[in-house]
């Protein structure tokens, strides 16, 4: 079990390209499911589309695809699925968000956000944002997918902070649930 | 003295408590590799070459700053930690300008060293090129940031060896810089008391002796090491 | 047995991998009896990279569009290819030109700033190949099979890579005698 001292979660709800209805503030009780937060209280989605995944964490996060959003939320289930509780965000991402790009999102985010002072985080971000990059504009081949990875679990593995370790869990968790997004991007 | 028993590799060790898995591997010889260990100085566990193994624990550990138990199991050279200590070193070629070739570390470097051990031919990462500047404003020694490392060996000779702590870390992420006085260059900041230390210290060429060309920057080690240790074992005597 | 076809190419580099290579001196008899030098700019006249090259020893870095050609041809055209010395493992010296960052400033700083008397940026690419935006190692283009790192590789490493290369075995790149930059 993991720490379970908070029976209630507060947080911030958004969306992406509109994602849900609603966004804001919320508090609920541990257990409830991914899906009541997002159809109920967030009011499904908000263009007609149709919502595919959640990012909870932060940046340091991962994202849970939409058939696991039956999933009674707690730090164990979460962490089951590859992400975490973090800062307690959940911002919920339509059909028309490709996730490699999202990855790419948090990725210049820790890229920025790192100190310097351990070598895999501090060159290692700047490498993964770049791999990314090479993916998106359609430059990348299996050969850099598996440099992706490789470098991935390097950074997480031996990165001094929790900034460093968490820094490829976005990338981890769109390759779990979406790599297809990625290879369809490949040369 | 209290003694902690562990095994290194399935060799049983005994070795004083409050001593570090790096020191105790070396003393069943056993070379650990890192980049920023300096004897005599604090450890910052930056460089993350050190990363060992413990049995029952999925982390990795420093073994700079990681103090032996009793009955520890580690493994400091297995096929992960051999492949990770690559990669690592990998990064840090593709991140700054190492130019072996023209640079008076050349056959003298800890950083070429280290990528002779861990099997390095090349590395699958991209250059960046970075534009980084070169102070030769020091009457004595200069520092190029091309070759640096950001191992911070000399911020710490100067500050905690010699007390001038003209040396400190500036800017962030890949920006990072070491930086004399308040960012000024290196010949403004009186507070140098131009011993050298720094020179001893650095692992590769960034920090030379003006006035030596490829190869020539030569390394007396045990020099540095006698200054910082001196004080521990008694060796000042008066 | 058919004789083994190798070819040495030369792109930004100093000659020096060529000059180590040489360097082989009465061992380059042994060699030269099982293999046959297709294309070198130090063992043959030939003008066009020929088909199916066995092994191709590729000295420099790729920094204009004649490098990017033939080394493209070269990929295509080579079974094994060998990146030789440091220029072609890291992009090493001809590299530092990216630092002032890209061509421009580079041809500008060489052919306006420092030239004394004719101050012109050559222009045409029919005689002066143009150069590319950055300086890079061979594996950033194609896909490499061995590197040789060493500025030069000493001749010693040189042979100790081709004897089992010859013998069709892949040869053990580690230590210091055989991986050291520089």
């Amino acid at each position: 079990m993991g720490i379970n001292a908070s029976k209630y979660w507060t947080l911030p709800l958004k969306g992406i390209n509109l994602g849900v209805q609603n966004t804001g503030l919320i508090e609920v009780p541990m257990g409830t499911t991914i899906r009541q937060i997002v159809e109920q209280m967030g009011g499904g989605a908000s263009n007609q589309g149709k919502i595919k995944a959640v990012q909870t964490g932060g940046p340091s996060g991962g994202c849970i695809p939409e058939n696991a959003f039956d999933t009674a939320i707690d730090y164990d289930s979460l962490k089951a699925l590859g992400t975490m509780m973090g800062s307690g965000g959940m911002i919920v991402i339509d059909e028309e968000t490709n996730m490699v790009d999202m990855a790419r999102f948090y990725m210049e985010f820790c890229r920025d956000e790192t100190c310097g002072k351990c070598v895999p985080c501090r060159t290692g971000t700047v490498q993964l944002y770049q791999i990314l990059n090479k993916i998106i504009n359609g430059e990348a081949t299996q050969a850099d997918l598996t440099k992706l990875k490789q470098l991935s679990y390097l950074v997480k593995a031996t990165s001094l902070c929790g900034l460093g370790q968490g820094a490829p869990n976005p990338i981890l968790s769109t390759l779990r649930y979406f790599e297809d997004e990625y290879l369809s991007l490949l040369k | 003295m209290s003694v902690k028993t562990l095994k290194i590799n399935g060799i049983d060790v005994a070795v004083e408590a409050g001593t570090s898995i790096l020191h105790a591997a070396q003393e069943t010889g056993i070379r650990i590799p890192t980049l920023c260990h300096l004897e005599g100085v604090s450890d910052v566990s930056a460089c993350r070459l050190c990363l060992v193994e413990i049995k029952g624990s999925d982390r990795l550990f420093p073994s700079c700053i990681t103090e032996v138990s009793e009955g520890m199991e580690v493994f400091t050279h297995t096929e992960q930690l051999q492949e990770n200590r690559k990669m690592l070193v990998e990064l840090l070629f593709a991140e700054g300008n190492h130019v072996c070739a023209v640079c008076v570390a050349n056959g003298n470097c800890e950083l070429q060293d280290v990528a002779i051990e861990v099997g390095m031919d090349h590395t699958r990462f991209n250059y960046q090129f970075p534009q980084r500047d070169v102070d030769l404003s020091h009457p004595q020694f200069g520092i190029d940031h091309n070759r640096c490392i950001l191992c911070t060996r000399c911020v710490r000779v100067c500050a905690e060896i010699e007390g001038a702590h003209v040396w400190d870390v500036a800017f962030r992420g890949e920006n990072a810089k070491i930086i004399s006085g308040l960012n000024q260059p290196w010949g403004d900041v009186e507070a140098c008391t131009s011993c050298g230390k720094c020179v001893e210290a650095c692992p590769t060429g960034t920090i030379f002796r003006k006035g030596s060309t490829t190869g020539e920057k030569e390394r007396d080690r045990t020099k540095v090491e006698f200054l910082s240790l001196a004080r521990e074992k008694h060796q000042w005597t008066r | 047995m058919d004789k083994i076809r190798l070819a040495t190419v030369w792109l930004a580099g100093c000659s020096g991998c060529h000059m180590s290579f040489l360097d082989l001196d009465e061992w380059l008899f042994d060699l030269a009896a099982k293999v046959d030098v297709v294309y070198s700019p130090v063992g043959s006249d030939i003008k066009e990279y020929p088909q199916n090259v066995d092994i191709c020893l590729a000295e420099g870095a790729v920094a204009n569009q004649e490098n990017l050609a033939l080394i493209l041809q070269v990929r295509q055209q080579t079974k094994f290819l060998i990146s030789f010395g440091d220029c072609a493992v890291t992009a090493n010296v001809p590299a530092m030109r990216n630092m002032l960052g890209g061509s421009e400033p580079v041809l500008k700083r060489c052919y306006l700033e420092l030239s004394d008397t004719s101050k012109v940026i050559p222009q045409d690419s029919q005689f002066v190949p143009e150069l590319l935006e950055q300086v890079l190692p061979v594996h950033n283009i194609v896909d490499v099979d061995l590197f040789l790192p060493g500025c030069p590789p000493s001749a010693q490493r040189i042979k100790d890579a081709l004897i089992p290369l010859l013998k069709g075995e892949k040869p053990q790149m580690e230590g210091r005698d055989m991986i050291k930059f520089g």
